[in-house]
């Protein structure tokens, strides 16, 4: 064959053009394994926070359709138990007379059902019906509303720098018992009966209050996730405020071992973390409580808005410390909203306890503070399952 | 067949001959292959970094003040009556009213390229005061009782998934 000078240049021009081009090709296919952008509509319009619908567009007309099908049902649970609306079946309720028998819709019909199941699975430190000391407390969205101008007798011109008068606290406590309201279904129609159990104070007569709020978005996400899957639509994730995820499977690109997400936990204190941990998960809920989502200060000791509907205090009102914040991944939305309140009012031991006994096939995380500030993270998460971001908190596995 | 198969190359090979071994269009083409695989790997590479140009503020959906980091703020048409701006030493102060009554004071920073709220009468607690300045790359604050949605101009919407807070 022999070797000479001028084939040896046109053989390396040759290869070196083909090299190349190859190399233009690869960049040209990397452009195109960018893959979909992940899109987003978001809205303030429900429950005084934020609604996400993150998906991969394939089909911008259903993706519409799909959304407004997802804020009609936000709006239908908003209408039904949300306690800004003084028409709600729930405000209505709450307004009611000891005694007395209200007509509810087939949503507030649910979701007391769904609080009941939770009540009694968390025996009663899940408790809608501690819904007076949440207004007592100064977080209802009566108390919080810019309007609100103190016309109760335990009404505090701020809240923020006065404790609420310790009889009350006592006062209220027989207007906790949740297990006293009964609801039914009856020809299509659906009504809830208030416990004859009232109190009086300063000439004003006050009654059982419910709240569900704290699991009304992650019925949401239960509703509203099979919706966009059988839309064809298996990747992505629905939002409703900061407490409910409905996660599909992650498509994008960098995502944990294919098509993982990697869900952010909120740091529960001042951090140079935004996240303490992110958590890989695909097609599971989320929920997450904590005292960081509603609270205030005064003279040291945080006072939030998960009341223990034993004491009729704030969890950690005693500044003794407590669990500040806690997840749970594998139950439903409503189930998982309710567990994780209740997982800060059993405390660390009971939390544990309850983890192992009932939560043993979810993922569940929960941050102590010993009452010194230290923070501690207790999971039952698997090593690789999720990182850890603030080092400075020691982590237990249970 | 053979024979012009040979033929053709023994052209070639004269034609590199007669050329230089390098003429001055294959160096074109080379640079211009190069170019591309250059230009096409940082387009991937950088288009997800978009940086935030500025700060935008827009309440009940619509845009009411734009801030271009090195050029200033502006209020948006039609929006004076809702939004007045001042400056305090180095910063830039935003009031913004709402709709319905109430206000929101916003402070820019330019030379940091972070924007934050100082002061709202939203609520008792006046969250939107307590949350994270928007930087350059990212962030939103939101004012939910005054309608108002803060974002950095420009920055991608960051729409990673997060729980609690």
């Amino acid at each position: 064959m022999g070797y000479n000078t001028e084939n040896g240049v046109f053989i390396l021009k040759k290869r070196l053009t083909g090299i190349l081009s190859l190399a233009l090709c690869f960049c040209c296919l990397l452009c195109g394994c960018a893959g979909r952008p992940l899109c987003a509509y978001t809205t303030y319009a429900y429950f005084d926070t934020q609604t996400r619908w993150a998906y991969f567009s394939h089909d911008a007309e259903k993706e519409q359709t799909l959304w407004a099908r997802i804020t009609s049902f936000a709006e239908s649970v908003e209408r039904s138990v949300s306690l800004s609306r003084s028409d709600s079946a729930l405000s209505r309720f709450n307004a009611a007379a000891a005694g007395e028998t209200v007509e509810i819709d087939a949503i507030a019909y649910d979701l007391l059902d769904l609080a009941r199941q939770a009540y009694e699975d968390t025996q009663g430190a899940y408790n809608p019906a501690a819904g007076i000391y949440i207004d007592l407390w100064g977080f209802s969205p009566r108390c919080t509303s810019v309007q609100y101008r103190p016309t109760l007798p335990y009404d505090r011109a701020d809240y923020t720098s006065e404790l609420p008068d310790e009889r009350y606290i006592t006062l209220f406590q027989p207007l906790t018992d949740f297990s006293a309201v009964r609801w039914w279904e009856q020809d299509g129609a659906y009504f809830a009966r208030k416990p004859a159990v009232f109190v009086e104070a300063e000439g004003e007569v006050f009654t059982m209050a419910l709240n569900l709020g704290g699991i009304a978005k992650g019925y949401c996400a239960d509703a509203c996730a099979p919706l966009v899957r059988e839309a064809g639509y298996d990747a992505g994730y629905l939002a409703f405020g900061s407490s409910s995820l409905a996660l599909l499977k992650n498509a994008l690109p960098d995502a944990e071992s294919g098509d993982l997400w990697a869900v952010g936990v909120r740091s529960p204190r001042e951090s140079e973390h935004a996240n303490y941990m992110d958590v890989y998960l695909k097609d599971v809920n989320l929920s997450s409580s904590g005292d960081s989502e509603l609270y205030y200060e005064l003279n040291g000791i945080r006072y939030c808005h998960i009341i223990d509907p034993v004491t009729g205090y704030p969890v950690n009102a005693l500044g003794k410390g407590g669990i500040v914040c806690a997840a749970v991944s594998g139950l439903s939305g409503a189930a998982g909203d309710a567990v994780t309140t209740a997982l800060h009012v059993m405390g660390k031991d009971g939390a544990i306890d309850y983890a192992r006994e009932k939560l043993s096939e979810c993922g569940v995380s929960f941050v102590y503070d010993d009452g010194t500030g230290a923070l501690t993270l207790y999971t039952n998460l698997q090593e690789g399952t999720y990182r850890l971001w603030d080092q400075t908190m020691r982590t237990v596995t249970f | 067949m053979g024979s012009n198969h040979a033929d053709g190359d023994v052209l070639k090979k004269n034609a590199v001959k007669k050329g230089g071994y390098f003429a001055v269009w294959d160096l074109a083409v080379y640079v211009l292959l190069a170019a591309a695989i250059v230009g096409l790997f940082l387009g991937v590479w950088l288009g997800g970094r978009n940086k935030a140009a500025g700060i935008e503020i827009s309440a009940d959906g619509e845009t009411v003040y734009t801030y271009v980091f090195g050029k200033g703020g502006a209020v948006a048409k039609g929006k004076e009556a809702l939004v007045s701006e001042t400056v305090e030493g180095d910063c830039v102060v935003v009031t913004v009213r709402a709709q319905g009554g109430g206000y929101n004071e916003i402070v820019i920073e330019p030379n940091g390229k972070k924007a934050y709220v100082r002061n709202a009468d939203c609520s008792y607690k006046s969250d939107c005061a307590h949350m994270p300045a928007i930087t350059a790359e990212n962030g939103v604050i939101v004012c939910v009782p005054h309608a108002l949605v803060m974002r950095a101009l420009g920055a991608k919407d960051d729409l990673k998934p997060s729980v609690g807070g």
